[in-house]
Parts: C-alpha cells; sequence; structure tokens
C-alpha cells in the first residue's frame, strides 16, 4: 500500500510539473504545443542515458548512444537542458512562421516523428523496447525500500515548490504580463515595442524545459522508459489536465493535474472489467476528450480562473479631465 | 480659399520644403497575389501634425498604414523615419523607436485588466528581463510603481479611473477605443498611427474619443488618422490625403480636397 501511495504521489509531482510547463506555454502564452510529451521525453531518456552508464553495463542488452554513470541530480537537470535545446530547435522552425491551427497541427506531427524515429532506430535509445534497469538516484543511502520511496516523494515535492515559486516569479512579473498580451493579441503587443518572437521562444523552452525535468525525475522513479510511455495522446491528457484546472493559473493547473491524469486514471483502474479487452482504457480516452471539450464548451476559464490582477487605486486620484465639450467617457456597457 | 486654410498650407507647403518630416514614405508598393493594394505612394508626415488618410473602401489606406507601422513590409519603396531607413524593421522595433499604432478592430489584451493594458505599453520595463527577474523584485519594483502611477494619471485623464481593474474584453467598443488610446500613449509615442478609431464606437463616445485625440495633436503628437468619417476628420486634421485605388489623389486641407472632382469621383464612381 505504501508503494502504491508513493508512487502515485511521485506521479502528481511529475503530472504537476508537466502541466505547469504546459501552462506556461498554452495557457499563459497562447502556443498551441501538442509535441509537449516529447520534451517530457527527452528529458527522461536523457536522465536515463546519463544514469545507464557504458551500453556495455547490464550484458550488453541495451543499445543506446551517450551512455554515462553521472551522480544524482545532474542527469535529471541534463534532462532538462537537453528538453530545452530541443524546444529550442523545434521552436526556431515552428514559433516564428507558423500561427494557431498550423502551429498545433505541425506540432502534432512532430510527436508522431518523434516516436517512429525512436522506436525504429534501434541502436539510438533501443527502439520499441526502450531502456530499463535505469539505476535509481541516492537508493544506497537509505536500508529500506519504504524509506527511500518517501525520501524520492519529498524530492519530487521539493522539485514542484521550486518550480512553483520560479514561476510565480515570472508570472507574477511585468515579463508574466507581456507574455499574457503576447497571448491576447500577438500583434497587438508587437506594436507596443514587445519582441513577441522572443518572448514565445523563452516561454517555449522555459516550458520544455520543465518537462524535461518531469520526465528525469519520472524515469529516476519507474526505472524504466519507452515508446509507449510517451505516444501522441499522452500531450492530451496533459492538456486537459490544464483545461479543466484553468489556464493561466499555476494553483489550478495542480488541480487539474491532480483530477485528470491521476484521480481520472485511478478510478478507471477499479471499474469492473466489461467487454471486449482494453474497452475500459479505450473508453478512459474518451472520457478525457470528452471532458476537455465539455469544459471548453461550458467553462472555459477552468476549474479555478485566471487570477486577476487588481490595483488599489491611488489614495488621491486626479480628478477625470475630459476634453471641453464632451460627455463622460465611462459609457454603460 | 480662405486666410486660415491658406496659412495652413503654407505652413504645410513650409514644412515639407524644410525636409523636416518625422515619417516618409517614398514610392510604396505592396501588391498581395499581383494586385497593387499600394502603388506608388509617397507621403511625408510632419511634426506636431495631424493627418487624415481618407479614400473609398480598398483605396489602399489600412495596407499604407500597415506598411508605415511594420506590420507588413513593402514590395518595393523605402519608409524613413526621422530619416532613417526603416523599411525593414520589424514593428515592435519601430514601437522602440516612439512609433505607435492601434488597430482597425479593436485589439485590446481581452483577458488583462484595463490598467494592466497599459502597463503592458510601457517601455524599456526591467521587470520584462528575465535575468533581472532572477534577482528579485527590488530590481524593477521601483520603476513598475512609477509605470502604476502614471498609468492611473491616463486613466484619471481619459476619465477611466472605476474600469480599471476590469477585464479589457468586458468593456463596450468605446471604452475598449479608449484603452487602445491609452495604451498607445503609455508608449510615449513620437507618431501615432490610428486606424479607423471611430470604427464601431457611438455617436456620443466619438466625440469623446475625438475630443481626445484634438487634445493629443494640440500636445504636439505628429498623428496619421484614417478614417471614413470625413467630418471628424475635417475637424481633426490639418491636412487630408485621400486615396483611391492604391494611389494618392489628393493632399491637402479637407475643404480643398473635398472640392476636387477626382475625389468626388473616387467616392461617388469608386
Amino acid at each position: 500500500m505504501s508503494l502504491y501511495i508513493t508512487t502515485l504521489l511521485v506521479y502528481v509531482g511529475v503530472d504537476v510539473m508537466a502541466c505547469w510547463g504546459l501552462n506556461l506555454q498554452f495557457g499563459i502564452t497562447g502556443i498551441n504545443n501538442f509535441a509537449f510529451i516529447v520534451f517530457q521525453a527527452a528529458g527522461a531518456y536523457t536522465a536515463a542515458v546519463l544514469s545507464l552508464g557504458p551500453q556495455s553495463g547490464n550484458g550488453g542488452f541495451q543499445q543506446y548512444l551517450f551512455g554515462a554513470s553521472l551522480p544524482f541530480p545532474i542527469p535529471i537537470l541534463m534532462g532538462g537542458v537537453i528538453a530545452g535545446v530541443l524546444s529550442l530547435l523545434i521552436g526556431l522552425i515552428t514559433l516564428h512562421r507558423l500561427r494557431s491551427d498550423y502551429q498545433a497541427m505541425v506540432m502534432l506531427v512532430i510527436a508522431v516523428i518523434g516516436t517512429i524515429v525512436v522506436e525504429n532506430l534501434g541502436s539510438f535509445l533501443n527502439g520499441s523496447a526502450g531502456l530499463a534497469l535505469i539505476p535509481q538516484p541516492f537508493v544506497n543511502n537509505f536500508s529500506s525500500p519504504v524509506d527511500y520511496q518517501w525520501a524520492f516523494v519529498a524530492f519530487t515535492a521539493v522539485a514542484c515548490l521550486v518550480v512553483y515559486f520560479f514561476l510565480h516569479r515570472i508570472t507574477s512579473s511585468p515579463l508574466g504580463r507581456a507574455l499574457r498580451a503576447v497571448r491576447d493579441h500577438e500583434f497587438a503587443a508587437a506594436a507596443l515595442g514587445k519582441d513577441v518572437a522572443r518572448l514565445r521562444m523563452f516561454s517555449f523552452v522555459v516550458g520544455g524545459v520543465l518537462a524535461g525535468l518531469s520526465g528525469g525525475i519520472l524515469v529516476s522513479f519507474i526505472t524504466a522508459w519507452s515508446p509507449g510511455s510517451w505516444l501522441y495522446v499522452e500531450t492530451l491528457v496533459l492538456l486537459t489536465a490544464v483545461i479543466v484546472g484553468g489556464t493561466g493559473n499555476n494553483f489550478g493547473v495542480m488541480l487539474g493535474a491532480l483530477l485528470v491524469p491521476v484521480v481520472f486514471n485511478e478510478v478507471t483502474r477499479y471499474l469492473p472489467q466489461f467487454g471486449r479487452p482494453g474497452l475500459i482504457d479505450a473508453l478512459q480516452w474518451i472520457m478525457i476528450g470528452s471532458l476537455a471539450l465539455l469544459f471548453l464548451w461550458f467553462r472555459p476559464q477552468g476549474i479555478v480562473p485566471e487570477r486577476r490582477r487588481r490595483f488599489r487605486a491611488p489614495d488621491a486620484a486626479p480628478e477625470a479631465k475630459l476634453p471641453p465639450g464632451t460627455p463622460a467617457a465611462a459609457e454603460p456597457q | 480659399m480662405n486666410a486660415g486654410l491658406q496659412s495652413t498650407a503654407a505652413a504645410l507647403l513650409g514644412a515639407a520644403q524644410d525636409g523636416s518630416s518625422v515619417l516618409e514614405a517614398r514610392a510604396i508598393v505592396r501588391s498581395f497575389g499581383g494586385v497593387n493594394a499600394v502603388d506608388g505612394v509617397d507621403l511625408q508626415i510632419h511634426p506636431a501634425t495631424v493627418t487624415g488618410i481618407i479614400g473609398p473602401n480598398g483605396a489602399g489606406k489600412s495596407t499604407l498604414l500597415h506598411v508605415l507601422a511594420g506590420s507588413i513590409h513593402p514590395s518595393s519603396g523605402t519608409v524613413l523615419m526621422r530619416g532613417r531607413d526603416i523599411t525593414r524593421l520589424s514593428s515592435h522595433r519601430r514601437a522602440h523607436s516612439g512609433l505607435i499604432r492601434t488597430y482597425q478592430i479593436s485589439s485590446e489584451f481581452r483577458r488583462l485588466t484595463v490598467l494592466e493594458n497599459l502597463l503592458v505599453a510601457a517601455t524599456d520595463q526591467r521587470g520584462e528581463q528575465f535575468r533581472v527577474l532572477l534577482l528579485g523584485k527590488r530590481w524593477w519594483r521601483r520603476q513598475e510603481e512609477a509605470n502604476v502611477a502614471r498609468a492611473w494619471d491616463l486613466l484619471a485623464r481619459f476619465g477611466l479611473v472605476d474600469l480599471a481593474n476590469e477585464y479589457a474584453g468586458e468593456l463596450s467598443g468605446g471604452q475598449r477605443r479608449l484603452v487602445e488610446i491609452m495604451r498607445a500613449l503609455m508608449a510615449e509615442p513620437k507618431i501615432l498611427l490610428l486606424d479607423e478609431p471611430m470604427a464601431g464606437v457611438n455617436p456620443t463616445m466619438a466625440r469623446t474619443v475625438e475630443g481626445h485625440l484634438r487634445e493629443l495633436g494640440q500636445e504636439g503628437i505628429a498623428m496619421v488618422i484614417v478614417e471614413h468619417e470625413l467630418a471628424v476628420l475635417g475637424r481633426l486634421c490639418e491636412r487630408v490625403v485621400v486615396m483611391a485605388s492604391g494611389k494618392v489623389i489628393a493632399d491637402g486641407p479637407m475643404a480643398e480636397v473635398r472640392a476636387r472632382q477626382e475625389v468626388i469621383d473616387a467616392y461617388v464612381i469608386g
């Protein structure tokens, strides 16, 4: 039971971190990134190969490039770095020239291509079999597996806290305001002097880094990673979590990450089996898609809407100075 | 021609002759699929003047404004700002130089409050730099407070203090126009390009917008206004440029250009 709970908590932390990254891109900056899971996968693979050691280890039954055995937390941090570099490269191609629907389509295609490439290049990241027996970080410091599991939960929680405060620093600043302006009307933002391409790239790369870190943490815990773990539809789960929780609100997104990928997945696990094998899994995907549609239709702002930034009027606000001969400016709505 | 018009025309002629234009378009052509929306336009905007651009639908007015603002690049021709070639400069770099535009369709940041809309436009914000953010709020708080104070002043001037914390997307059409104008002012413009500022605005609010624009003109901001309301332009602008089929067909004071046969033909025949 303890293992179940700790595993669930690590998944919560990883999903929350990933959803925050996606929220920065989609909820705050308005970038439609349907390839988000690719960046989580990049982080996971990087952390895996930098922990596994040389390819010849474990009897050489796995093929991969750049094998190394780096100490914790370097593999996880490198996962974030590589995902960030990949974001930069993909962003250079997709962010400058493409907008909205077209951008979303290209991202979706990138996600599909990514899986196919890794599946078919066996010597790159061990193909469709994926990587296994990935060493867990700081495991030797604990004699009891249960203690280790809880220590990993604590590490994940600390990582989430750091990410939360980091993101809060961005979103509560003029930079966050500029990102939201780009989301609402990028041409008007550019006409007011905002470098829209740079702002979108910033958001895309930071979101990619967070995706990579979440992938690095996840793979360090579950010790295995394969193309089946990052099919393009996994992005839709995270996107649904962001939409359900509340786009643009990190607290709401945390709630969404708890409700959709974790609670939703866990509840369906306990449904009695019926119909042909795999039917419940298929229904699960249908339900997640329907959930996103229902929220977009009836409550697009999500459970916890984006926070309104209120400013207190100065104590002695100057009297309205209307041009001579004009009526009051504030007309009824 | 009465004495007032004569003196205005003389002033314009003088400004043109001394070459003191703040913004200049030279032989601008912009084509879309073989059709020249703007076809060889030359235009000089002088300091502290209000210039109107009028013409029938499809005349190329908005396209010309896009080219001047850098939203689209011309197929050929040159745009100069205070003598500097800015033809290939992006719109955000032009904005840094003080060339600010508004849009024909309201372009408010709808999920930002009115005050935030204004704050976005403040120039050279330290808090927009990532490395400054990492250092902490104390590195940008003071500038932010100054910007907030300036935004409140603008809201007070435009009589919209009560709406400061409302979402811009929830305002009426006229209020959105005012937000756009305030936002442009927050960016400290030297040249203001306004694309149909009266579009979708009720007559009462239109008079308010007009009053504010007149004030801005008197404060010395060079303005270019594309507008269909000829009466409004007649009251606001010293000079009106008439376009038809992508070309400038008349240029001068409103009373003068309205009397010209080619202008009447362009409006009546199209």
